[in-house]
């Protein structure tokens, strides 16, 4: 998986450059299938009952690939908005600031989201 | 935060109106940034309408031609006329391009003529570009080798080797592909912008040199390098038709295959 | 020679949208707007979790005008940023730096983008009558 910690997390201006850039194209590479599955399964779920959702969230198959799709998924949002932040937020402490707050986001939705799927697939086991 | 809007004293008014003689049938308009240091004004956009047929094809012609009959306090830098100099580098009718090779017919309607965009303004149209070329020298842009080939000897490149530089060693620094960029607008005083990329990729690929690793390292950096997010825009306006973003890619692509 | 008081050159105000700089920033804006959106898929999975009461409220927004319209906005965002993501990764391989290619490269990601979400909405809407 993409994992928060592959860069040491020296993120933001103190970085070299080559990881950062290459942990946004990894994400990326990652998401293109997942994204289009992930899409292409919600439309089939349009409308479905929370019993039949549940169902597809907890097979085995689909609770292990939407684990990497949201892990990924917020690495690639944490990335991308840490490259807009530095972009456009010069003053030190103000860039500080949001590249944090987009870190605890990232890693706070990553984790609802994991909990999520684990609740749905032990439920569906149990 | 970066600032999208124009600070107060940059604020462009309407300017004075040149009308031609009314014996000219073939005019065109125009409307030219001017920026007086000692009057302390803010810029204005004068308008100038100028006889064709009694002015060469090219923007520099109509310039030259606003120069020697209109107004003589109209500053521009101009040298060569032929594309190879680079000094005339302005944005015209929105793109920024060299004068002397864009044909005043290419333009539809009233030509506007500013200086290289984001810029500090020295004078008219001259911006200073001290810190582009601070960064020129930071890549530094000549050959450095380890070794002293022999007395009678010289570095041999095959012709596949040269061929390399081709698309490269053309570009004349004027500094219209650098101006294009936003990412440059935004941060100028740490990315280096396509120009200097387009330089710095020059040497690497350059058989001969062999410092290679040293640019390497030197480029790996989140501001220097990887502000390039592949808008286009520079290669989009080089009026050497060269390809800066394609230069900047290979450099990345570089850094991946050796991290 | 006094160099504190020069203006800066006009740059947004003069430089002419091309589809170069304009397909750029939509890349970034539709990248935005999808970080925005994300929180809610969570919110989505979250509610599975949790029980019926919840999932049927997050149901009914998302069925809700204003809830289609936010999903038919994402779904572009979606389309569009992934397309001219596959973009970006081939100019990152060194591959459609030529000014033609990438224009014309430019024109597919939109149309493939547009195609796409009329394909998903069409879909959804003749299997269920609403996407959500």
């Amino acid at each position: 998986m993409s994992g928060a910690g592959a860069n040491g997390g020296q993120n933001g201006a103190a970085e070299s450059g080559v990881s950062h850039w290459w942990g946004q194209r990894l994400t990326a590479i990652l998401l293109v299938p997942l994204a289009l599955w992930f899409t292409a399964s919600f439309v089939t779920l349009s409308g479905a009952g929370l019993v039949l959702v549940r169902q597809w969230i907890g097979a085995p198959v689909t609770s292990l690939f939407l684990a990497i799709f949201m892990a990924s998924l917020f690495r690639h949002i944490q990335l991308g908005l840490e490259v807009v932040v530095d972009d456009y937020v010069h003053g030190p402490t103000h860039n500080r600031a949001a590249t944090a707050s987009i870190r605890i986001g990232c890693i706070l939705c990553t984790a609802v989201a994991l909990l999520s799927i684990l609740v749905i697939y032990l439920d569906g086991r149990g | 935060m970066v600032e999208f809007m124009l600070p107060p004293n940059s604020r462009v008014r309407p300017g004075k109106t040149y009308p031609a003689s009314r014996a000219a049938t073939n005019t065109k308009t125009f409307h030219i940034y001017r920026w007086e240091p000692n009057s302390g004004d803010n810029p204005r956009l004068d308008s100038y309408e100028i006889n064709l047929d009694d002015c060469g094809p090219m923007v520099l012609d109509a310039l030259i031609t606003i120069k020697d009959k209109v107004d003589s306090t109209l500053t521009f830098r101009r040298s060569c006329r032929e594309g190879i100099c680079g000094s005339c580098a302005m944005n015209i009718d929105g793109t920024n391009t060299l004068a002397c090779l864009k044909p005043i017919s290419e333009v539809k309607g009233e030509v506007k003529v500013h200086p290289l965009p984001h810029m500090p303004v020295v004078k008219d149209l001259v911006p200073d570009l001290s810190e582009f070329y601070d960064q020129y020298a930071s890549i530094q842009p000549w050959l450095q080798t380890d070794d002293t080939p022999a007395a009678d000897s010289e570095r041999l490149q095959s012709p596949e080797e040269r061929a390399e530089l081709d698309g490269f060693y053309e570009c004349v620094l004027c500094a219209s592909c650098s101006t294009a960029c936003p990412s440059y607008w935004w941060n100028s005083d740490r990315f280096l912008g396509p120009a200097i990329l387009l330089q710095a990729y020059r040497w690497i690929a350059d058989s001969r040199d062999q410092a290679r690793e040293k640019r390497l390292d030197q480029l790996d950096d989140t501001f220097k390098l990887y502000r390039c997010h592949t808008i286009m825009n520079c290669t989009k306006t080089c009026p050497k038709n060269l390809n800066p973003a394609r230069a900047i890619a290979e450099i990345k692509k570089l850094l991946l295959e050796r991290a | 020679m006094a160099t504190s008081n020069r203006p800066l050159s006009p740059h947004l105000q003069v430089y002419r949208p091309q589809i170069t700089s304009v397909l750029s920033i939509l890349h970034r804006i539709t990248g935005v707007a999808l970080a925005v959106g994300a929180p809610l898929l969570v919110w989505w999975l979250a509610a599975a979790a949790i029980g019926p009461e919840i999932f049927a409220t997050t149901r009914a927004f998302w069925g809700s005008w204003f809830g289609q319209v936010l999903l038919l906005g994402w779904t572009f965002a979606l389309f569009f940023h992934l397309c001219n993501g596959i973009r970006h990764l081939a100019w990152d391989l060194g591959y459609g730096f030529d000014l033609g290619t990438a224009t014309l490269t430019g024109w597919l990601v939109v149309a493939g983008a547009a195609g796409l979400t009329l394909a998903t909405w069409f879909f959804a809407y003749s299997v269920s009558g609403v996407l959500s």
